[in-house]
């Protein structure tokens, strides 16, 4: 699914009636396929700019369009899935009715959604989870879950806000080069929200860089490493020291903190990260 | 390695002792009662007035085979579950549309706290002019009883469900009317059984109080009348059957919540 971004604009109201710019003048253009990564500093908007896309939110100014689709202009779109910050299972559901959710909502046939929910269990190694309910999963397993029931719906669209920030760093990895592994199988659009610069430059054709106060775009990196990427090959290290320079530039210019993003790690509240 | 097997029976000795502590207690305690009614002690109570444990428990032993007495209890629970069966259907959809909109909550909740404070009993002269039975009057009493925790507890609760699940339900595809079953209801599951466990005694103590006032049947009706009979055997037994009757339900609720709750580890 392509989308397009015009002149995106996002003020929330604050409680004394004021406005606070969360967006401001995002432009861009997302191709089929594609592998996009939205990174920037905490606040900068990230998350908004994909429940903007899903529409969750409602733009302010600008609009959001989706190229080659059947009413293809904004609304809550069928097509398109949504993974949370903290994964958002619903905890009074076991694995296997979370993932049964959307297909109940869609109203396929029973027989039809305990196929598909089988599927799905069995093609990301849930089948001896589908009866836990989410406060007994471990981090790796609510992400596949949550992965899950996005995708057995067939969206042709996946949005991700920060998938891998409250895991440890080995699963981070593995569930990295998994995610990669689906994005290559199911060939749709991923976008995906980062802090992480080496996690980026692993997972994306393209990199979104944003500041935030407003946020903007301030950068936009096509990765050309082929794939499967080896994160110690020179392409690899030199994108990478090439973007920090460009993050320290950039953050220079509008911030006066020193936001150095390797010595940055992303703290997640402690969420339910039972192993 | 040791420490471990030593283990199972260090806990199984900490348990027998703790039933024998429960259990000494009872006896002390009954002990008590029958030795200050013995010895009839009027200072600094009279309890030379009360009947003593024996002569109340061979009484409770010949009740344990009359009708009257099973009719009253059954009478006295129908009239607590119709309340609260009232009061769920109505305090969980009001206490819903309260927590989650300002409008509701301007129109409603000012109403509403003004009669919260109302101990049940105050309520039962204009009960008694609202229903034209009795009946009617005192399961009103014990509606109000339910009313009121279960409707707190779900207003806070519909505040506090997590914006997130509710926006990964519409991008599953559920919509608005459809979350109020998928999403509110179940998130707050475990608030309405806490309002739900807080009801179910205030409801009891309304249908005692509804009976004991103005009733002609059931287990308060039976208490307090025995008393005016002169029957203070049949007093006592009232009374270890209400704090019997009490104790089962919210042994009852806790079983439905733990049942339904089951998610919560
Ligand atoms: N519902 C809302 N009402 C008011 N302000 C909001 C709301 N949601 C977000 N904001 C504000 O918008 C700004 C951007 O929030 P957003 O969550 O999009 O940032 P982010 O880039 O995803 O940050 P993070 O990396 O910490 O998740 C923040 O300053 C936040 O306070
Ligand atoms: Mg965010």
């Amino acid at each position: 699914m392509q989308v397009d971004i015009s002149g995106l604009t996002k003020h929330y109201e604050t409680g004394t009636g004021s406005a606070v710019p969360v967006l401001s003048d995002i432009s861009m253009s997302i191709g089929e396929a594609e592998f996009v990564c939205l990174l920037g500093p905490s606040g900068c908007g990230k998350s908004t700019l994909l429940k903007l896309i899903a529409g969750l939110e409602q733009p302010t100014r600008g609009t959001i369009s989706f190229p080659g689709e059947s009413g293809g202009g904004g609304g809550i779109s069928r097509d398109c899935g949504f993974i949370f910050q903290n994964y958002a299972l619903f905890p009074w559901l076991t694995v296997k009715e979370n993932i049964r959710f959307g297909l109940q909502m869609r109203k396929v046939p029973r027989k039809r959604q305990l196929e598909i929910v089988e599927e799905y269990l069995t093609a990301y190694g849930l089948t001896g989870a589908a009866e836990l309910y989410p406060s007994q999963l471990s981090g790796g397993m609510s992400q596949r879950v949550a992965i899950a029931r996005a995708l057995c719906l067939k969206p042709k669209l996946l949005l991700m806000d920060e998938p891998f920030g409250a895991l440890d760093a080995i699963l981070r990895l593995k569930l990295q080069e998994e995610v990669v592994r689906i994005w290559e199988k199911e060939k749709i659009t991923f976008m995906l929200v980062t802090h992480d610069v080496e996690e980026a430059i692993y997972l994306a054709d393209r990199i979104i860089v944003m500041t935030p106060g407003p946020g903007r775009i301030s950068q936009s990196v096509r990765v050309e490493i082929p794939r499967p990427r080896i994160r110690t090959n020179s392409d690899f290290t030199e994108l990478r020291s090439r973007m920090m320079g460009l993050l320290d530039g950039s953050q220079t210019a509008q911030q006066p903190l020193p936001l150095d993003l390797r010595h940055q790690p992303y703290v997640q509240p402690p969420a339910r990260l039972s192993i | 390695m040791e420490k471990f097997i030593n283990a199972v029976p260090v806990r199984r000795h900490i348990l027998l002792r703790s039933y024998a502590v429960r259990i000494v207690s009872l006896i002390v305690f009954v002990f008590l009662w029958h030795e200050a009614v013995n010895s009839n002690v009027l200072w600094p109570l009279q309890f030379g007035n009360l009947p003593g444990p024996v002569d109340v428990l061979r009484e409770w032993i010949g009740y344990l085979t009359q009708t009257g007495y099973f009719k009253d209890i059954g009478v006295s629970t129908f009239r607590v579950t119709a309340g609260i069966a009232l009061g769920l259907v109505t305090a969980v959809p009001l206490g819903l549309w309260i927590g989650l909109s300002r409008f509701a909550r301007d129109a409603w909740f000012t109403n509403l706290e003004i009669f919260r404070p109302i101990p049940l009993i105050a309520y039962l002269p204009v009960a008694m002019l609202l229903f034209r039975t009795i009946e009617g009057s005192i399961i009103f009493i014990t509606f109000i009883g339910a009313f009121f925790p279960i409707l707190i507890n779900v207003k806070d609760a519909a505040g506090r469900v997590p914006a997130s699940l509710l926006q990964a339900a519409s991008c599953l595809g559920c919509g608005p009317v459809r979350s109020l079953w998928r999403i509110y209801l179940p998130a707050m599951l475990p608030e309405i059984c806490t309002g739900l466990s807080v009801g179910v005694a205030a409801s009891w103590m309304g249908v005692i109080t509804g009976e004991m006032m103005s009733g002609q049947s059931g287990i308060g009706y039976t208490t307090w009348q025995a008393y005016h009979l002169l029957d203070y055997k049949q007093s006592i037994i009232g009374m270890f059957t209400i704090g019997a009757l009490g104790y089962a339900s919210s042994a009852l609720v806790r079983l439905i919540e733990r049942r339904m709750v089951r998610w919560k580890r």
